[in-house]
């Protein structure tokens, strides 16, 4: 489903809160570290102090790029906030807290920090403040569905967002524009390119009121809407405006670079398929490649190349087309970038069959093949992290509108009871006693069912969290639990059956000395020992009883044992803070992680000596996995990464980190981190 | 004569366990108990001199339930019979308060062997059970031995750090994540035990790592 993103996919307009609130003494634009602190350590009011580490944590985040020294920063300022009920505060902190997360596509975390916005919206006493945060968590949250492909629930988000800048900030015509802009990205990615077009047309009146980016933008979007809509001269038109942006527009160097590189890769593309005028496209992928090589941009240049190929051999012309090809698809695999390497080859491919090398053609064909099955993986853990967190979206979405229901009906309950009251008074004179007792009547009917209602709603709630609970656990441990079964079966029944004939046969042969001179007898009971240490073999490999009784850090142990009796290589395992055990599913995924990655050593790596490392410090869990073996090249189809998949997803069960570097001939470093959240 | 207390689950197993037995008149099987809670009021008012126990039963953990015995009767010897041949195991079980280790594919001969030595007051292990405790000692031996305190990526790292470049710059020389670093970094001060890079510096070359 991701696949129809690529193409035609540029920028998904984020708000990034800073800039559009504090404007207080601080200006964001020059930030300077030394009197941030100065102003943390110093001011006397804690407002400022809160807008100082926000800017801190920002700074530190996008510029320094230390993440965990602004996590920290950001923390520090929303607890302070949360001291101080400094409503602006918090909001910041959770916007900031989102972006980030959304910036390192941790969609989970992301999303928990938008949704505990929405939550806490009702709280806000600042109208604006409050319209202001829930338009831009909606619009960001359209923008975590639009990037993983999911447009519909996009434009759904999006569409809550514009209806409150509509209603409510009609004025602010840069952030109206914004959503206009991402709505119709949304329609044309789903295939409704006239709908796009009619929100685009809704800037019209205020169209030159908007920041130059901005403008930049919807041409863009504007040009990728006609093309669809297959009006392709008014596309074309578009290309001009672009240009004309570039001559007057007041853009940042970096801008300016970055729109005229997306300009000679739009007019090449038109020149290719849709004027056919090969030369004019040659020019402009010249130009789009000149552009790419100075903003260092891999995939600009690697797309470049693959483009003038492309051109050579629309024009047949295959002597030219395969060099620039073939240094493209070089490129490609050497930055991993694993789409266009799929289309580069089949380019190549193409190419040489057409040229009568069909040799390489195969070779090349075999290898899109594997891009492909390749890219099918990836895609799919991928998008199985997006589905989990999309799941935890709704439910959270579900309980917040849940909360937001019962609140309603208790003002309702509170203002049908003022009213009682106030007639009561009235007639108090005579009524006085009935109405007194009609009134504790209804009250104590309200009490029991008001006790009732929570008492169902708590049962309602702790179901639908057992229930989740349950649901995703079996999809983790279901296969674990079938394999402990298995070998439990192997274990007692068929091992303690083969142990029992044993135990017979060795008593037979203790009884009749004259069997042991039996070859056949000795035969017989030689295959019944092996059976019975086979079968003690194939379950312990299923589940080792060492990891129930005793837990990761001894299985792991005896892992590296009887790897190291092997003699073929010396596997060592190191551990800190590992003194607690974790619980029993993810010390079994662990186990098996390990595993899997020593078997892979084992077979691919031809190393003599491997490092097992455990790293827990409080909730983190690092674990280090290093040989001294050949390496490969990551970007290689070797069957070495088949292993690796199978890790990956495993790591992504956990919610944790992978990460891996490998030398030639020095050997792979594979290093994961992991959240633990218990005890 | 030698009383002997059998606890597994498996009903063959105690058989074949007795049909071993048959004919050395001097050994004589007084119960055989299915789960860990029969064996604990079994042995309320008697105390066999040998207990054979399986270390995987339905109810109780056979190691606990050894620990469980010892506690109240330091007279019997108790055997693990099982056919988990894990190091681990194995020591736990002894540290428990076991004084054997036998497998389940045993032969008649290594039953009878294991309950003379550990009647005389020697420790008995069968001897693939040995030859387990023996790898596990070989291998933590030579780890000890050989093997580094820091990865080799670790000692990059910290090399770098010396040279005084900051997270980003040495993500940037070794084509690695800022995230990695860090990582990495963080493992470095947990396992020199301390809580800033200056004082990593400082304590690695104290430990002349660098």
């Amino acid at each position: 489903m991701s696949q129809c993103f690529k193409s035609g996919y540029r920028y998904i307009i984020v708000f990034f809160s800073i800039i559009l609130f504090i404007s207080s003494a601080l200006n964001a634009q020059n930030v300077n570290e030394d009197s941030l602190l100065a102003i943390i350590k110093e001011s006397k009011f804690d407002t400022a102090r809160i807008d100082a580490l926000l800017l801190l944590a920002n700074y530190q985040i996008k510029h320094k790029r230390d993440d965990s020294a602004g996590m920290k920063t950001l923390f520090e300022a929303k607890a302070l906030s949360q001291k101080n009920n400094y409503q602006h505060g918090i909001v910041q902190c959770l916007l900031t807290t989102g972006n980030y997360f959304r910036s390192r596509n941790d969609w989970t975390k992301s999303m928990d920090a938008y949704n505990e916005i929405v939550r806490f919206s009702p709280q806000i006493k600042v109208d604006s403040l409050k319209q202001k945060s829930l338009m831009m968590v909606y619009n960001n949250l359209g923008g975590i569905y639009n990037f993983n492909g999911d447009f519909q629930n996009s434009l759904g988000y999006r569409l809550k967002s514009l209806e409150i800048v509509e209603k409510l900030m009609p004025e602010n015509f840069n952030n109206r524009a914004i959503i206009y802009l991402n709505i119709a990205s949304d329609y044309r990615q789903l295939k409704i390119p006239l709908k796009g077009l009619d929100y685009l047309n809704k800037t019209a009146p205020f169209f030159d009121k908007l920041n130059s980016r901005l403008k930049m933008e919807y041409y863009y979007e504007y040009y990728e809407n006609y093309i669809k809509t297959d009006s392709s001269k008014t596309a074309g038109e578009m290309l001009g405006k672009i240009k004309e942006g570039l001559a007057q527009f007041d853009l940042s160097e970096f801008q300016r670079k970055d729109y005229s590189l997306m300009l000679s890769k739009l007019s090449g593309l038109y020149q290719l398929t849709i004027e056919k005028d090969y030369d004019a496209a040659l020019q402009h992928f010249d130009a789009a490649l000149t552009m790419a090589k100075e903003l260092e941009s891999n995939t600009d240049i690697t797309e470049g190349l693959y483009n003038i190929g492309s051109v050579y051999l629309k024009q047949k012309n295959y002597p030219q087309a395969i060099p620039y090809l073939q240094t493209a698809y070089d490129s490609s695999v050497n930055h991993s970038l694993k789409n266009q390497s799929l289309k580069i080859a089949t380019g190549l491919a193409e190419a040489f069959s057409a040229n009568g090398n069909t040799v390489s053609a195969n070779q090349y064909l075999s290898k899109a093949l594997a891009l492909q099955n390749e890219i099918y993986d990836d895609e799919k853990s991928k998008e199985l992290n997006f589905l989990e967190a999309k799941y935890q979206n709704e439910k959270k979405e579900k309980e917040i509108v849940d909360l937001t229901l019962s609140n309603t009906e208790q003002q309702l309950a509170v203002v049908k009871r003022n009213r009682l009251l106030l007639f009561g008074g009235i007639c108090a004179t005579a009524l006085l006693i009935i109405l007194g007792l009609l009134y504790r009547s209804i009250r104590q009917k309200n009490i029991i069912a008001e006790k009732e209602k929570s008492l169902k709603e708590e049962q309602i709630k702790f179901l639908e969290r057992q229930q989740q609970v349950v649901s995703l656990q079996s999809m983790v441990n279901g296969q674990e639990t079938e394999r402990t079964r298995i070998a439990k079966d192997l274990h007692d029944g068929l091992g303690g059956l083969f142990s029992t004939i044993k135990m017979q046969l060795s008593t037979l042969k203790h009884e009749e000395k004259s069997l042991e001179t039996n070859e056949l007898f000795q035969k017989s009971y030689e295959l019944v020992d092996n059976a019975s240490v086979e079968v003690r073999r194939i379950a312990h490999n299923m589940m080792p009883e060492v990891l129930i009784k005793l837990g990761l850090m001894q299985a792991i142990q005896e892992l590296c044992n009887s790897i190291n009796a092997g003699k073929l290589m010396s596997v060592s395992m190191q551990s800190y803070g590992m003194e607690q055990r974790l619980n029993a599913s993810t010390e079994m995924m662990l186990f098996r992680i390990v595993q899997e990655l020593l078997n892979n050593i084992i077979k691919h790596a031809y190393a003599s000596e491997a490092i097992i490392q455990f790293n827990r410090d409080g909730q983190r869990l690092s674990v280090t996995v290093e040989d001294n073996g050949r390496g490969f090249n990551l970007a290689d189809n070797s069957g070495k990464k088949a292993g690796l998949e199978s890790v990956k997803s495993r790591v992504n069960f956990l919610n944790g980190k992978f990460s891996i570097d490998s030398e030639k001939e020095i050997g792979t470093t594979i290093l994961m981190d992991f959240l633990i959240n218990e005890g | 004569m030698i009383s002997i207390l059998i606890i597994d689950d498996h009903p063959l197993v105690g058989n074949g366990i007795s049909t071993m037995l048959k004919g050395e008149d001097y050994l004589g099987i007084i119960g055989m108990c299915k789960t860990g809670n029969e064996a604990l009021t079994f042995l309320t008012d008697t105390q066999p001199e040998i207990i054979l126990l399986d270390i995987s039963l339905p109810d109780i953990d056979g190691l606990e339930l050894c620990s469980m015995i010892r506690k109240n009767n330091s007279f019997s010897k108790i055997i693990g019979l099982t056919s988990t041949n894990e190091a681990g195991i194995i020591t736990q079980f002894l540290s428990r308060g076991g004084n054997g280790y036998l497998l389940k594919n045993m032969e008649r001969a290594e039953l009878l062997n294991a309950i003379n030595e550990v009647m005389s007051g020697k420790i008995f292990l069968s001897t693939a059970a040995n030859q387990k405790i023996l790898e596990q000692y070989n291998s933590v031996n030579h780890a000890l031995k050989n093997t580094s305190v820091l990865t080799r990526r670790e000692k990059e790292i910290l090399q770098l750090l010396y040279e005084g470049l900051n997270g980003p710059q040495i993500a940037g020389r070794l084509f690695l994540s800022t995230y990695t670093i860090e990582s990495h970094r963080k493992n470095l001060m947990q396992k020199l035990n301390v809580n800033s890079t200056q004082q990593l510096l400082k304590t690695a070359r104290e430990k002349k790592l660098l």
